[in-house]
């Protein structure tokens, strides 16, 4: 299985986010948000600490 | 003739939480399931089930026993912390680690990751299960 280390983040934030998600709200409105929140939050993260690494070896 | 196993089970039909949390540890969801949760087990599962694949098709590596130092220690606990897709693991000969490449290192982490996921999972169905007990 080959798969790019973007993709595998991707799989990863995807898969953990909904089952944070689901574990820690209660309601499909509130559990939809929350999944979107953390799916964004890692994603998002991620990126800012890669930009940051690699500014920081420029 | 054998008898049929007996699992203790409290006088109002209800199953006691270490018995839900056994199951869930074994197979990812099986708590949620006996609970009557059938969407969360479903989820549960394949959470578990797509993070542990996953990890295991990228080459990724299974921390088994005897395992050397504090880390290695954790990581077992982790791993098995998935319950069958572990032992099953443990079964499939096919099945061979490559940590040389990046996205081997991130198949360990993938493992690790529904393994604890999975350890969450239990403490919720247990927590469930003492609920509805009181």
């Amino acid at each position: 299985m080959m798969l790019t280390h973007f993709e595998a983040m991707l799989l990863f934030a995807l898969v953990t986010s909904v089952a944070l998600g689901v574990l820690s709200r209660r309601g499909t409105a509130a559990r939809l948000w929350y999944t979107a929140g953390v799916f964004l939050a890692f994603v998002g993260i991620a990126i800012a600490v890669a930009w940051l690494m690699y500014l920081a070896v420029e | 003739m054998s008898t049929p196993a007996q699992f203790p089970e409290p006088a109002d039909g209800r199953l006691p939480p270490f018995l839900v949390a056994l199951a869930g540890w074994l197979v990812p969801g099986l708590g949620h399931l006996l609970l009557r949760r059938p969407g969360r087990a479903l989820i549960y599962l394949l959470c578990v089930g797509s993070l542990a694949g996953m990890g295991l098709a990228l080459g990724g590596h299974i921390f088994r026993l005897p395992a050397r130092g504090v880390f290695e220690w954790l990581g077992v606990a982790a791993d098995a912390g998935t319950g069958a897709f572990y032992f099953l693991s443990g079964m499939w000969d096919g099945l061979t680690s490559d940590v040389s490449r990046a996205v081997g290192d991130y198949g360990t982490r993938f493992i690790v990751a529904a393994g604890v996921l999975n350890l969450l999972f239990v403490l919720d169905a247990h927590e469930m299960a003492s609920r509805r007990r009181r």
